[in-house]
Parts: C-alpha cells; structure tokens; sequence
C-alpha cells in the first residue's frame, strides 16, 4: 500500500498543477447559483478544459476522451478542488449521459452525441425524478407511447439541474403500463427544443432557481433515439446512475477539504481585540473532529478507487462517500454559521465571504436529499453490504 | 497511490484468521478469561514461530523487516478473538521502546520468543495517558551501570504475564528507561481487579529494584514517542477489529432473531443503526491504515494521522459494542453473550491515552495553529 503518487501519476500531477497556476484566472468565480453571465464564462472555461485533455479523462480515445484511468480522474479532481476552480460545466453530460450513450448508445448516437457533450457544445439534463417518484424512481409515470415514427411523451420531471441551459435531456419513461414496475421503463434522449416542452424553474431554500421542473405536452421524440431498447430502461438508468461511483467521492471530499480550508482561514482570523472565533475550545475541538473525519472520508475513497483500478469495482467502502459527505457538508457549514453569530445571516457581496457560509447552510440541507437519501443509502449499506434482510 | 493490500498482506491476515479460529474459538476465550491465570503460555511460541513477535523488526535483528501497516493486520485480527496475551504488552507498548533505545539484545529475546515484556508508564498520581509517560515523577534511587528504583508504577498491562518491564523514570531532570526484570527481589506486582480479564492490570512495587539504563535525555523521549505512535495506532488497529467482530455478531443476530413475525434486521430502527455501524468502522480502518504509513515512512503529518486514528477509531468500537448490546437486546447484556468481553476491551482500549478530546486537541493544533 502507499499513499503517494506512482512516477507516472506524479508527472501528470505535475503537468496539471502547472497548467492550473496558467490558466486558474480564467475561471468563473461561484459563490452561489451562477446567473447568465457566469454562465457563459463557465462554457468558455469548460472549452478550455477540453481543449486541454481535462474533459473526459477516462473516456475512451475514439469517444474524445483522454483514455486514462481512475487514478488520473482522481488527480484532476483532487487538483481542481484545491486550485479553487469549477469542474466542465456538463456535468450531467460528462458523469451521466455521456457515459449511458457510451455503454448502450450506437455508434452512431455515439458519433452524434459525445464530442460536442464534452467541447460544452452541447448541454445535458437529466429527466428521472417525478413529483410522485423521488426514492422509488421505478414507479415513475411519465409515458411514452408510439405513435408512427416517435415516441409521444406526456408527463412532468423534476429537480432537473441545468435543464433552463440544456439542449439534450436523458429522460426516463414508461412505454408498458402492463409490464411490471421496472420491465415497462424506457430511455429516451429528448432534445430540448422539441416543441410541447416546458421549463420552469424551482426557487430553492436558498432563493435560488437551481432546480427545474419540466412539464412535457405531446413531445414527438424520433423512435430511434431511445438507448437500448423498449423495456430495458431500468438497466439503462442504473447505468447512468452507478457510474463514477468509485472517483466522484473523491471529488466531493476534494471540494469539502477546500472549504474547511476557507472555514480555518475564516475562524482565526482576528478582529481589533485581537480574538478569533477559533479560541473558544470547543470551536477548536469540533474542528479537529471534521478534519478527522474528513481524512477519513478522503482515505476511504482512496480506498474504493485502488479497488476499482484492481477489480474494475469499487467494493463496498464506496457506498460510504456520498452518505457521510452530505453530512460532514452540513456540520462544517452548521459549525461555521454558529460560530459567526448574526454575520452568518447575510448575504450578497458585502456579506463574510460573500455570503458562501449562510448559503452553505441553506443548500448543504439538500445534500443528505439529493441523488439518494441519507435513508436509502443507509438501507442499500444494510441489504446489499451487510447483508440484512429486505425492509420491503 | 495503492490502498489494495499486497499478496503478502493478505497472506499474513488469511494465516493470523486461521492460527486464531483454531487456538482461540469463541468457546475457548470465553473459558480462560473466567479462568484466573486468563491466558494460555503455550500460544507464546507459536507466535514466535509464527513470527508474530518480530513483523516490524528489522532482518538484521531477527524480525520479518516488515512495518506497522502489517502488525496493524495482526493486531486487528487479534482483536477480534481477544486474544489472551501479552501481546499489545510486548510488541506495540515495549518493543518500539527497545528498538528507539538501541537495545538489541533484548529486541533479539523478544523476536524469539524467550522474551515476554510490558511497558510501566504511569504513576498511581497524575496523568495516567500514554501520552503523558514523560511527565513521571518516579526518580532513580540510585545511579550508575547499575540503576535501581524505588516507587510504584500504576495500571500497567498484562505484568504477570511478562518477565520484564521496560519503566518509564526520571535521572534528574532528564527522562529515562529503565529494564526491570520482574524476578529482581526488589519488585512486588499486586494484581487489580479489573472488568477486562483478558487484558489485566497490575500495580508494580519497586523497592530499590535494580534495572538497566536503557535511554535517557532524548534517547529516552524519542522511544516514548516512539511506543505512543505505534501503541496508538495499533490500538486504533485493535479497535477496527473489534468493532467488526461485534458488527458481524449484531448483523447475524439481526438476521436470526424474529419479533412481530419478522427478523429484527428487518427495522430499519435496527439495520440503519448497524449501517452506521459499518461506515464508523470503515472509517476507522481508513485511518488506521493512514496513521501505519505515515509511521512507517515518517512523514510530517504522522504525528496527526496517529491522533486522529485514535480519537476516531477507539471511541467508533466502545460505539459499535453498545450498539451491539442494544440491537441483541436482554441476552446481549448477560455474562453469556460474548460481547460484554468486547466493550471490556473497547474500554480499555478507550483508557489507554484518555479521551479523544486530547487527541483532537493534537490535530486542533496542527489545523489551526
């Protein structure tokens, strides 16, 4: 076992810091949602990163991709989390779509879709969730039926990140109300601009719109743009939702590192007496906790991402990132908050940090929320790795 | 970067599962630690056959010249039997001590088993935490190549079940480590009483004991260093392993036991608490296997990765027993149940170096400053 860097992996480590110290100035800067203009910035860095072979690490060569492996996706992302700049902004496209159309897709839906997905040519959503299918996304209602030459969609989606921007739309539906729960489940790739397709955005806890909803009215999606075939939509979907699993956690502790970081930075920070949040004891002690746990966390995904480069599967320790980086997310923006006292109200540019910690609080309650709940995953850890018998 | 163990690695894990389940099932531990003597001395040279006793001590002395990640896999799997034994005694409190001081004779006797040895840190006055040893107040009563002590050491591991003691003393104002054979007409052990039979405490006597000077000044203070660094990680090892066992022993439970018509596992009241229980252990084991390879290639942050294995993974295993308790309900809290023996260890494994806010402390220090 060793922690460090092999030669090969040192040198790309390297190259990249490099190119970040170059290039990190034409980052957008994110504090918050980012309205159209950070938008735009956020398309022209994310050219850049392609531009430069940071867009697709492990995809393969003949998709665009860069051909390496996880450890390399783990450098970009333990690397761009501490140079403070934003991952491509598709990353829908890159972490979901992209790799589904890769594995199910034709050559020529391959051909068709992936090049543009990762030049951010072409912006991705995902149409999964329903007001009335949030854990159990298998009973989802939203239906499909062949008429002639497409598919015609009715239904509603919800908390559709980046559909107001996208162009493409990875849509789960039911095409066989007589099949079982799961067998009926259909994968469409809906462009956006079909006409009957609506987008409204979701004002969140935060006040702002970072969700959609998408109303869909009579959309004609082309028979033929369907990954698999009518039926296999379940499998499709777990495609899309299993992948990355293995290195997407070691960006989430990447990025959390970083804020604990601004989080020290802002607590011994010492006012005109001379004192800092940080010399209360118990404000010491319970950062001394996070930093525990966040190396804990930080070796663990170590941990999965050795065992996929190994055994091409991550292995159990896995299903711990994403559950224990919501809630280590929520403690270092609760432990923040209370140790600003009324400063942790404000926001907008004049606020502590330009209102990042009382957004933290408000968004960082969506974290044990979204793509699985805390309660799901602690149910998946029970049945599937423990080994305990079905709730259901 | 690597995490995967090595062939080796699992090598010696596989080895140490199956000399345990044949010399130590649960039947057999549950036996001797009712038992007075508690322990079993024929299971002494096995381990040094083995060559349990010398995993981390260099070829040249004898040992098997590999590191603390590798006796961090011994001292998990002994765990999980607790392993009746002077084991944590000898090779994580005493032998990093020999090694600092240079003493490799004594190093050689260990490796071969002919030597069983602990280490006697703490004053029955004052801070017991391994951490503290360098604050004793016991003092040389007399100098020379030849040195004897005269006070009492407190709370120190398995001394009947060793022939020497490595004590830590003051020359003055300087530290120092003495051997202390407990055989010298000058040394008295009086046996406490203590919930963890199979790791029993003793005080020690010494009336004008004589001893061996085996470090003194910075000597001294770096193999302290030394023993706390590979003790704590090698407890943090121990406590991985026994919040597994009591995980593993709650999950079967969890599965068998039916109430309402249904197993218990499956409440989520019950199997979201054993899920947690994982991630605590898993995290645990994270840290552990941090804090052995910034031991091993003294890196700068080893200091904190050895802190942060102990504040995490010592209190993770007293959790996993209650939790255990609990989920077993009435019989997991009977003399029957093995899993009483296990929160016994946990918590003296939770005694070692005081809370885990003194450990927190130590990385509050390197975070911020």
């Amino acid at each position: 076992m060793q922690l460090q860097d092999d030669p090969d992996e040192g040198r790309y480590r390297a190259a990249l810091r490099r190119w970040l110290s170059d290039n990190a100035r034409h980052a957008p800067r994110l504090d918050g949602e980012p309205d159209a203009g950070q938008i735009e910035a956020w398309r022209a860095w994310s050219r850049r990163l392609h531009d430069a072979g940071y867009a697709g690490i492990t995809w393969p060569r003949e998709h665009g991709g860069q051909g390496l492996g996880p450890a390399h996706q783990a450098i970009w992302l333990q690397e761009s989390a501490r140079a403070g700049v934003p991952d491509h902004l598709g990353v829908i496209g890159i972490g979901m779509a992209g790799p589904t159309i890769g594995a199910w897709g034709s050559e020529a839906q391959k051909r068709r879709f992936l090049p543009p997905l990762l030049r951010c040519e072409e912006i991705w959503c995902q149409g999964f969730s329903e007001p009335d299918s949030g854990s159990d996304l298998a009973s989802v209602r939203t239906r499909a039926v062949l008429d002639g030459d497409a598919w015609v969609v009715n239904g509603q989606k919800v908390w559709s990140s980046y559909a107001h921007i996208a162009d493409w739309c990875i849509l789960l539906v039911r095409t066989d109300r007589a099949a079982s729960k799961h067998g009926g489940l259909s994968y469409l790739l809906l462009d956006m601009r079909t006409p009957g397709v609506t987008v409204q955005p979701l004002r969140q806890i935060t006040g702002d719109p970072e969700f959609n909803e998408l109303f869909l009215d009579g959309v004609r999606v082309p028979r033929d743009a369907m990954l698999g075939r009518p039926g296999d939509g379940w499998a499709v979907a777990m495609t899309t939702l299993s992948h990355e699993r293995g290195t997407h956690g070691v960006g989430l502790a990447a990025r959390l590192d970083a804020e604990l970081r601004a989080a020290v930075a802002l607590l011994t920070r010492r006012d005109a007496r001379g004192r800092c949040p940080a010399d209360d004891p118990l404000v010491r002690d319970a950062i001394a906790e996070l930093s525990i746990e966040l190396h804990a966390l930080r070796i663990t995904n170590l941990r999965a991402l050795s065992a996929l480069r190994r055994d091409g599967a991550p292995g159990p320790a896995a299903t711990i990132a994403k559950l224990r980086w919501s809630e280590l997310n929520q403690r270092l923006a609760a432990l923040v908050g209370d140790a600003l006292g009324p400063a942790a109200l404000e926001r907008g540019e004049a606020a502590v940090d330009r209102g990042r910690w009382s957004f933290a609080r408000l968004r960082s309650r969506g974290n044990t929320i979204e793509a699985g709940t805390s309660e799901i995953l602690r149910t998946i850890v029970a049945e599937r790795v423990l080994g305990l018998p079905s709730s259901r | 970067m690597d995490l995967t163990a090595t062939d080796e690695q699992r090598a010696l894990r596989a080895a140490a599962r199956e000399l345990l389940a044949a010399r130590m099932p649960p039947a057999r531990l549950a036996a001797l630690a009712d038992e007075p003597a508690g322990w079993d001395p024929a299971i002494w040279p096995e381990l040094a056959e083995l060559g349990w006793l010398g995993v981390a001590v260099p070829d040249e002395l004898g040992g098997a010249g590999m590191g603390l990640l590798e006796e961090t896999i011994l001292f998990e799997e002994s765990a999980a039997v607790l392993l009746p034994a002077p084991f944590f005694a000898t090779v994580a409190l005493t032998l990093p001590a020999l090694l600092s001081a240079g003493a490799g004779d004594l190093v050689a006797d260990v490796v071969s088993g002919r030597l069983r040895t602990t280490f006697a840190w703490a004053d029955a006055e004052g801070d017991a935490a391994l951490s503290e040893a360098a604050q004793t107040r016991l003092e040389l009563s007399a100098r020379g190549p030849d040195v004897a002590l005269t006070g009492s050491k407190a709370w120190v591991p398995d001394a009947d079940r060793v022939e020497a003691f490595v004590v830590v003393a003051r020359d003055d104002d300087e530290l120092a480590l003495l051997f202390v054979r407990r055989d010298d007409p000058g040394v008295e052990l009086r046996p406490l009483t203590t919930i963890d039979t199979t790791r029993p405490l003793a005080a020690v006597e010494l009336r004008e004991a004589r001893g061996r000077l085996l470090a003194r000044g910075s000597t001294a203070r770096t193999a302290v260093r030394a023993v706390r660094d590979r003790a704590l990680t090698l407890a943090a090892a121990e406590a991985v392993g026994i919040g597994q066992r009591v995980l593993d022993l709650a999950c079967d439970y969890a599965k068998e036991r039916r109430q309402f018509g249904r197993a218990i596992g499956t409440y989520q009241a019950v199997s979201h608490a054993l899920a947690d229980v994982y991630v605590q252990v898993e995290l645990s084991r994270s840290l552990v296997v941090w804090a052995a390879l910034a031991v091993d290639g003294s890196e700068a942050d080893a200091d904190v990765a050895v802190a942060a294995a102990a504040a995490k993974a010592i209190p993770a295993a007293v959790d996993a027993c209650e939790r255990a308790i609990q989920v077993h309900g009435g019989i997991g809290t009977t003399w029957e149940s093995p899993l009483h023996r296990y929160y016994k260890r946990a918590l003296s494994l939770a005694a070692l170096d005081g809370p885990p806010t003194r450990h927190r402390a130590r990385v509050a220090d390197a975070v911020l400053g």
